[in-house]
């Protein structure tokens, strides 16, 4: 069967993770995870007030556009790391399931190191675009916001996420989620 | 390698990695990146994937996926689901089958504040369930009209599949939730169709339930005001063009929070963990859209839309013996992909390809989430039956796959409908001018 965080997902940070030095780095994860989602209230807020006053008293109230992107940058890009943590990406068990467990564990470990390996390079090369955009000074058109503010998010998200996968080939490697496999 | 050959040989290395559970975000990813420097060359492909992660972070319109989110787990927190199951059981609960059909009614009402049918199989089931049992019903009967009442879910707007392929295909969002409803209802009445199917057949396995006085029923129904009140606001705002979708996903974002509070139910705790489930489904459904993004790029710079459409060009097949391929295609494949991957791993050619044969992308569109609402209910992965297989203490999952035959009889039916009669889906996104 597929598993999904779409169903009641395990929100309890370093739930998946057992080794001290994980299960402190699923707390941080856990706690950016929240804070990039809370920043949705914030665009729920304003979004909210702008329908209101252009209603009511009719023009924008203020320009949300750029700020509910920087939300959005901020749950999405904080989010992802935290779906690693939580194992909660999704995955199919169709041929895994039938090796044996120290099998499994060998393949957890490899898919674990190749993700944080691809990532790491996507990592590298979104580093490359943001000193870019930085250079050139690039703003939003609205608030004439820095770009390089989103891509900083984006680029911790994806720096958290390489720790991430890292953290459960470590987790596998040391033997603290064998049992779980078996 | 040529590019032709490309195309099919990635896809099947990310059929191969998923099966061998790499998550599907990154197969998708893995195969994307290096097909994409292998067609792109290495200065050219990694100055496009170096803005393409971000991109699908950030593209315009994408807030009301987090949004919608936000909001269906708020909405399953202030416990609006246990209301609109009592509203709908006060109505007709004293049928024979009556509360199987009420579960049907709920899991389409509760769909049309959260959008994720596992969300919805889970938060009804919760409720039903016990219900159904204290009544006498079978619980073939009684699982199998959970598991399959959730994936209405899917399709009922606001749909978190529907917004996705419409930022992939540049189809706009407010036509496919109109093009959604109607397909939506036709799937809630066929369901319920299919429980009197069987009841009728077989009476023992649904009993009547006490008849709901007069006054009964108007406590019952005055309970659901907030709920209705919620649905109105999003999917009549949209509908009537007094929001955007982005402004629509915030109010009902907004306003899944302002009832929990007013419930009293919005306590610390509950903030934190809806805000944690929140992150979780966020942080799943964004890193498939980088996958799909670095795959999608792949898929282009391999030509295998063209591919496909001079195999389909050269096989002399009609458009709608294409329609019938393409459709068995997603249902064997929901048999084995959950229905968010399926789609994101697939759409792109595939809408290419329906619309260069002239069917109209909003139609296609809810023909493909029909389709993938289909493989939730079908064995061996349907994660609908898993999912109401947990939430039910001594329930075999045999048992609720022996129920949910007729269920997927009606879904057959309603692709049917769909097919044969286009005007279905696309007379609302006409009648409100989208």
């Amino acid at each position: 069967m597929s598993d999904t965080a779409e169903f009641e997902p395990e929100t309890r940070p370093g739930a998946g993770m057992q080794l001290a030095a994980t299960r402190a780095f699923a707390h941080v994860t856990y706690w950016l995870g929240l804070a990039g989602v809370a920043t949705l209230i914030v665009a729920i807020v304003l979004t909210c007030a702008d329908i209101l006053w252009r209603r009511l008293v009719g023009g924008a109230f203020i320009d949300t556009f750029d700020i509910t992107k920087l939300c959005l940058v901020s749950a999405a890009s904080l989010s992802i790391p935290y779906g690693f943590t939580q194992g909660a990406h999704i995955t199919v068990d169709l041929l895994a399931s039938r090796f044996p467990a120290g099998v499994r564990a060998a393949l957890d470990i490899v898919i674990s190191i190749v993700s944080a390996v691809l990532l790491g390079f996507l990592l590298w090369l979104s580093w490359k675009a943001a000193a870019l955009h930085y250079a050139y000074g690039d703003t939003t058109l609205n608030l004439r916001l820095p770009m390089v503010w989103y891509w900083a998010i984006f680029i911790a998200g994806l720096g958290l996420s390489v720790l991430a996968a890292l953290a459960r080939a470590a987790d596998v490697a040391f033997g603290a989620k064998r049992e779980s496999l078996s | 390698m040529s590019p032709e050959l490309a195309g099919p040989i990635g896809f099947a290395i990310v059929v191969l990695l998923i099966a061998l559970r790499v998550p599907i975000a990154l197969a998708m990813a893995l195969v994307g990146t290096v097909g994409s420097i292998a067609l792109g060359g290495w200065s050219s492909a990694t100055y496009v994937l170096s803005n393409l992660p971000f991109e699908a972070v950030s593209t315009d319109g994408m807030e009301v996926v987090p949004l919608f989110i936000f909001m269906g787990v708020f909405a399953t927190y202030s416990g609006l689901s246990s209301n609109l199951y009592s509203g709908v059981q006060a109505l007709i609960g004293h049928w024979r089958g009556g509360i199987a059909m009420a579960t049907i009614g709920a899991s389409a009402g509760f769909g049309a504040i959260c959008g994720s049918s596992l969300a919805t199989a889970a938060t009804i089931g919760r409720v039903a369930m016990p219900e159904m049992r204290s009544r006498g019903y079978a619980d073939s009967l009684a699982a199998a009209s959970v598991a399959a009442g959730g994936t209405l879910g899917v399709l009922i707007p606001p749909s978190i599949i529907l917004i996705l392929y419409a930022i992939l295909t540049g189809e706009s969002i407010g036509a496919l939730f109109a093009a959604a409803l109607i397909p939506g209802l036709i799937g809630t009445v066929l369901y319920m169709a299919a429980v009197q199917a069987q009841v009728l057949r077989r009476p023992e396995l649904g009993p009547a339930g006490p008849r709901f006085t007069f006054r009964q029923k108007i406590v019952a129904l005055s309970r659901i005001w907030d709920a209705l009140l919620l649905i109105v606001l999003v999917i009549g705002g949209i509908y009537g063009r007094f929001f955007s979708p982005t402004e629509a996903a915030a109010v009902g974002a907004g306003g899944a929070l302002l009832i929990t509070a007013l419930r009293g139910k919005l306590t610390g705790k509950i903030l934190v963990k809806g805000l944690a489930e929140t992150a979780s489904m966020t942080g799943m459904i964004f890193l498939i859209l980088v996958g799909a993004a670095l795959f999608n790029y792949f898929i282009e710079l391999s030509h295998l839309t063209t591919v496909l459409t001079d195999a389909i060009q050269a096989s002399g097949l009609p458009p709608l013996g294409i329609l019938f391929l393409i459709i068995a295609f997603y249902v064997i494949l929901g048999c084995f992909m959950d229905a968010l991957s399926m789609v994101l791993l697939t759409v792109v050619p595939l809408y290419q390809l329906a619309t260069g044969l002239g069917f109209d992308g909003v139609w296609f569109g809810v023909l493909v989430v029909t389709v993938a609402e289909i493989g939730l209910i079908t064995p061996p992965i349907g994660m609908n039956l898993f999912v109401i297989q947990a939430v039910t203490p001594n329930l075999a999952i045999g048992t609720v796959i022996r129920g949910i035959l007729p269920f997927i009889t009606a879904d057959i039916v309603r692709v049917a409908i769909l097919v044969a009669f286009p005007a279905v889906v696309l007379y609302l996104p006409r009648l409100f001018g989208f």
